[in-house]
């Protein structure tokens, strides 16, 4: 069964429950949620063709999950633009993946640099709903789509080369991970789960947005900043039982002030970040109630791969559980070959899940999925308990706060200012942070470059996220014997 | 130590460049890289700092922007605990 019938077939059942919040804070029920659906589809479809490939972005998540849910009825390709990290993101997200439309509720967002990114990439904006006036030659009909690829979201993820790249997840990949996520973290009509992340992850698309909807729950998307004595407070207010997020969101709510302790709260999955053992005790002590999980996935396994059980979850340090029920794993050395148990490797998997592939970029597809499998790029051993214990990166990629960071990202643009003859960029373990990244930096000039300019370099050309949180300037960066800059062994 | 003080050294452990940097009231916290998560943890330094609980109500990153913004919340927090 496809993805939407799936969804529909809820949105019929639930009927008169409530099912997604509206900015102002009345909740819409699923009947309601349905004709809205049905008739921006109608809309929509009548100008957007089949597999053409929708680009989407709103000012509020609640629009945004509307016209996500129509274009899944359409069964066309959505590309979810995440706003929230800038709009040079979201231009150089429109050039790579050239989508056929661009697709918003209001005006508001769609700038003139928005506007000319789509105009080069022959995309065609459609605001409104409204059917696009003047529309060029030749847009709308997919230019360049592999024709075998299926409805699928196109989800955009860091890049180790410095630009992302957008994994291409179909929607019978997140239906199977749906499928299997269900087999640990049961939710149904008495749930209420808020959302505080973009829908433009996987792990928020599949594992919270469609998940709640399929089964029944009340969606909330919580749009303030995050503060973490407003989140809690929220969440009693609210009646908020389910919440996905990563250890250093709920570890600054364990550590918050007030007395606030969320007693509806019953489930929560922690991802995205190594969980140190201090942090994983400090939010049992202050939430006792809840039951907690690990879970361990990326974004080209639509997202989810393994879940620790909650028992578990203060006991086993570094652990990530065992796979889904529809996965198979493989640990292998750096021939490929399968490692004895005990010995660490990089965790490769396998099932349903996984993705179709890099968008237009096959030669990453290939170093990523081989046979089938998936190259994860994280290094686990099985310990006796048969259990999948994480020891690290195969690559440099540094996770801050649950978001994924390729130094070469930020050194690329640090090197590109005539002030900076070197940069290395590194990843320190942090309870509260997962890793902090820290930059060492060489100037051409003596005293020509501070910490503060560092920062302003980074604040022209990236995310708020790829933001230093320390900065050293040094006279040199250590480097091995054969000149190659020796990234672990910097340390500050 | 007064309440600037007090910020300069919250600043100075959280934020990158912000030791000897002149605080005005018109300095923005996103000018000194202080992202969602770098904004919680100079709040809660604070709060440790002043020994000072801030009403839930007063806090957002909407409403707290600059150094100005932060001084007299701070202020605020400790005559109302006075009282």
């Amino acid at each position: 069964m496809s993805l939407w019938r799936v969804l529909e077939q809820s949105l019929r059942a639930h009927g008169h429950q409530p099912a997604l919040t509206r900015p102002d804070g009345t909740c819409m029920d699923y009947a309601e949620l349905l004709e809205r659906v049905e008739t921006l589809s109608a809309k929509l479809g009548a100008f957007i063709p089949a597999g053409s490939r929708v680009a989407v972005v709103d000012e509020h998540p609640f629009q945004e999950a509307i016209q996500v849910l129509a274009l899944i009825a359409l069964e066309v390709t959505v590309v979810p633009l995440a706003y929230k990290y800038g709009e040079q993101r979201c231009i150089q997200i429109i050039q790579h993946t050239r989508p056929d439309f661009l697709c918003s509720s209001t005006s508001s967002l769609v700038s003139e640099a928005i506007l000319e990114a789509c105009r080069a990439a022959g995309t065609v904006p459609a605001i409104g709903a409204e059917p696009p006036s003047g529309a060029p030659q030749g847009a709308g009909a997919s230019d360049g789509s592999p024709a075998e690829m299926p409805a699928s979201f196109i989800m955009y993820t860091s890049g180790s080369t410095g630009k992302p790249k957008g994994a291409v997840l179909t929607h019978a990949n997140v239906l199977a991970n749906i499928e299997d996520i269900r087999t640990y973290f049961e939710v149904g009509p008495d749930d209420h789960i808020l959302i505080n992340r973009s829908l433009s992850h996987a792990s928020v698309m599949t594992g919270e947005f469609l998940y709640g909807l399929i089964y029944g729950a009340r969606v909330t998307f919580y749009t303030e900043s995050f503060v973490p004595r407003r989140l809690l407070s929220f969440m009693e207010t609210n009646g908020v039982t389910i919440f996905c997020s990563t250890p250093t969101i709920f570890y600054q709510m364990a550590l918050d002030r007030s007395d606030y302790r969320a007693p509806t709260l019953r489930k929560v999955a922690l991802m995205g970040e190594y969980l140190h053992k201090q942090v994983s005790l400090k939010i049992n002590e202050r939430f006792p109630h809840v039951e907690f999980f690990m879970v361990y996935g990326q974004t080209e396994a639509s997202p989810r791969v393994t879940y620790l059980p909650s028992r578990y979850f203060t006991v086993k340090e570094s652990c990530i559980g065992t796979t889904l029920p529809s996965m198979e794993f493989r640990i292998v050395d750096e021939n490929g070959h399968d490692v004895v148990r005990g010995e660490p490797g990089e965790l490769l998997v396998r099932g349903p899940n996984i993705f179709w592939g890099y968008w237009d970029q096959p030669e990453l597809t290939t170093v990523k999925l081989r046979d089938g499998w998936l190259h994860t790029g994280d290094m686990v051993c099985q310990g006796e308990d048969r259990y999948l214990y994480i020891s690290g990166r195969k690559d440099d990629m540094i996770i801050r706060a649950g978001m994924n960071i390729y130094p070469r990202e930020i050194e690329d643009v640090l090197l590109a200012d005539e002030r900076v003859r070197e940069a290395i960029v590194f990843g320190v373990a942090d309870p509260k942070y997962g890793q902090k990244l820290h930059v060492c930096a060489v100037p051409y000039v003596e005293g020509g470059l501070t910490p503060a300019d560092v920062l302003d370099i980074c604040k022209k050309k990236l995310a708020t996220y790829q933001y230093p949180d320390a900065v050293d300037i040094v006279q040199q960066i250590p480097r091995n014997a054969a000149g190659k800059i020796m990234r672990r062994q910097v340390t500050v | 130590m007064n309440v600037l003080e007090q910020i300069q050294t919250a600043l100075n452990e959280v934020a990158v460049g912000a030791e000897g940097r002149e605080l005005t009231n018109e300095l923005n916290l996103s000018d000194l890289g202080i992202d969602s998560i770098k904004y919680v943890e100079l709040l809660v330094r604070i709060e440790e700092l002043c020994d000072i609980t801030f009403d839930e109500s007063d806090l957002g990153m909407e409403s707290l922007r600059n150094i100005g913004d932060l001084t007299a919340l701070i202020e605020k927090t400790l005559s109302q605990q006075v009282g």
